[in-house]
């Protein structure tokens, strides 16, 4: 074997000899790092930045807290009472169209200005808990839910590109906390992946009757996952079903 | 689901342990295994013949880390895929740069006792890592055996690109003469 062959070999060799070292390196080199953490009492910009995205979703958590629990009412009448309020985040899914498409185009879209204005509004905190929630920097909102479909906005508040495809679970709260919903037929999962800059932010509705009976009355939530730096993180998305509402 | 809940599938021969072993794993595989390949539809197959070896491996293994068990199997036949791909050429890419970087670590011939089996250089690798402290040990962990890129890895761990080369390079040496300190030849 020539020079180069052998140099290529022991290259092999050691690249090989990686792929079988200890479980326990593998494991807690995949759970490690991934953030980078500011000093107490500073708030990163990146942190700044999605605490001020987080603020102003929460307000618009308070505009659809009513359309989540009660989906019939006219989305113009809850609009009302909040003045300069714009409307682009509560974008539905237009009739005729996939929600793959709006997701696509909504991903291309920077999050609306809108948000950013509102960030000082009051906050109805316990709303926002209820349907917002902020996974690593990201945060989801539902926008619409009843017994049938779901429509949330993801926010990328990393200063780095995420990615997250179809795939999610439905939880339900029980006595004893959440508890997987399990589907009523095989799901399956249509192959996209969508990307989402720093920033930007993507809409999308899940048709849960594609793999669910409807949704008896409760507290629900959905996960999706997302990819920031090779790493899949949990967002969890909640929701209340109230057909009385 | 639990890791154990995951296996009890498998030993019970359920086929919802491939299910549920790809909505647990199946990003993390296939992130690791796009970084080699760099192509969806190579590490798509090998991501699905990952979960074939592991429908195949258990029972009777039963192994005590699946996501480093899975990791593994991806990365093996990401690399053979690689390999295959690139037969008689070496290209661009991540792999090549992790190839080129790795040959700082051949311990210069001369200090040779005798060649060693694949596990006995990882048990080798295994006593260096075990050295060092902990960011640096799972810094060189993303980088050699994830394939991170470096700006991954600074990105990771909160740190400057150039820190990451620097001390990528200060462990590959270190890597070497642990080696040769050991009387190990490639």
């Amino acid at each position: 074997m020539n020079q180069e062959g052998k140099r290529k070999e022991k290259q092999d060799r050691l690249l090989d000899a990686m792929g079988q070292i200890n479980d326990s390196f593998v494991e807690a080199a995949q759970k490690a790092g991934r953030r980078k953490t500011a000093r107490p009492g500073v708030l990163s910009f990146g942190a700044a930045r999605v605490l001020a995205a987080c603020a102003a979703l929460a307000v618009c958590v308070v505009l659809y807290r009513f359309a989540a629990i009660k989906p019939a009412a006219p989305v113009q009448e809850q609009e009302a009472p909040v003045q300069g309020q714009e409307e682009p985040v509560r974008e539905a899914v237009p009739e005729g169209r996939s929600a793959r498409s709006v997701g696509q185009e909504a991903a291309a879209e920077p999050a609306p200005a809108s948000l950013e204005e509102n960030a000082a509004e009051d906050i109805d905190g316990k709303a926002a808990a209820l349907t917002q929630e902020k996974a690593e920097g990201v945060l989801g909102v539902v926008l619409e839910a009843d017994g049938g479909r779901v429509t949330f906005r993801i926010v990328n508040g990393t200063d780095q590109e995420i990615s997250y495809g179809k795939r999610y679970a439905l939880e339900r709260m029980e006595e004893n906390g959440w508890q997987t919903v399990e589907p009523s037929g095989k799901i399956a999962w249509e192959d996209v992946l969508f990307l989402l800059q720093a920033g930007e932010s993507a809409e999308d509705t899940i048709e849960l009757s594609q793999g669910y009976d409807r949704l008896e009355d409760g507290q629900y939530r959905l996960v999706k996952w997302y990819f920031l730096s090779g790493e899949e993180i949990p967002l969890y998305l909640e929701f209340i079903v109230d057909s009385r509402g | 689901m639990e890791d154990g809940r995951i296996i009890d599938l498998y030993w019970a021969r359920e086929e919802t342990a491939i299910a549920e072993t790809d909505k647990k794993y199946g990003n993390y595989c296939r992130s690791l295994s796009m970084r080699i390949l760099n192509s969806r539809e190579d590490s798509e197959e090998c991501v699905n013949d990952t979960w074939l070896r592991a429908w195949d491996s258990m029972p009777p293994g039963r192994p005590s880390c699946l996501c480093a068990f899975l990791g593994k199997i991806t990365r093996n036949l990401s690399i053979s895929r690689w390999r295959k791909n690139h037969a008689g050429k070496r290209g661009s890419g991540e792999m090549q740069l992790v190839l080129t970087e790795l040959e700082d670590c051949i311990p210069s011939v001369g200090s040779v006792e005798e060649e060693l089996e694949g596990k006995e250089l990882a048990a080798s690798i295994d006593r260096f890592l075990k050295s060092l402290g902990e960011e640096s040990r799972n810094i060189f962990v993303r980088r050699y055996f994830y394939l991170d890129s470096v700006r991954e890895v600074a990105d990771r761990f909160g740190v400057s690109e150039s820190k990451v080369k620097s001390l990528l390079f200060r462990l590959r040496n270190r890597l070497r003469e642990h080696l040769e300190k050991e009387g190990i030849e490639l």
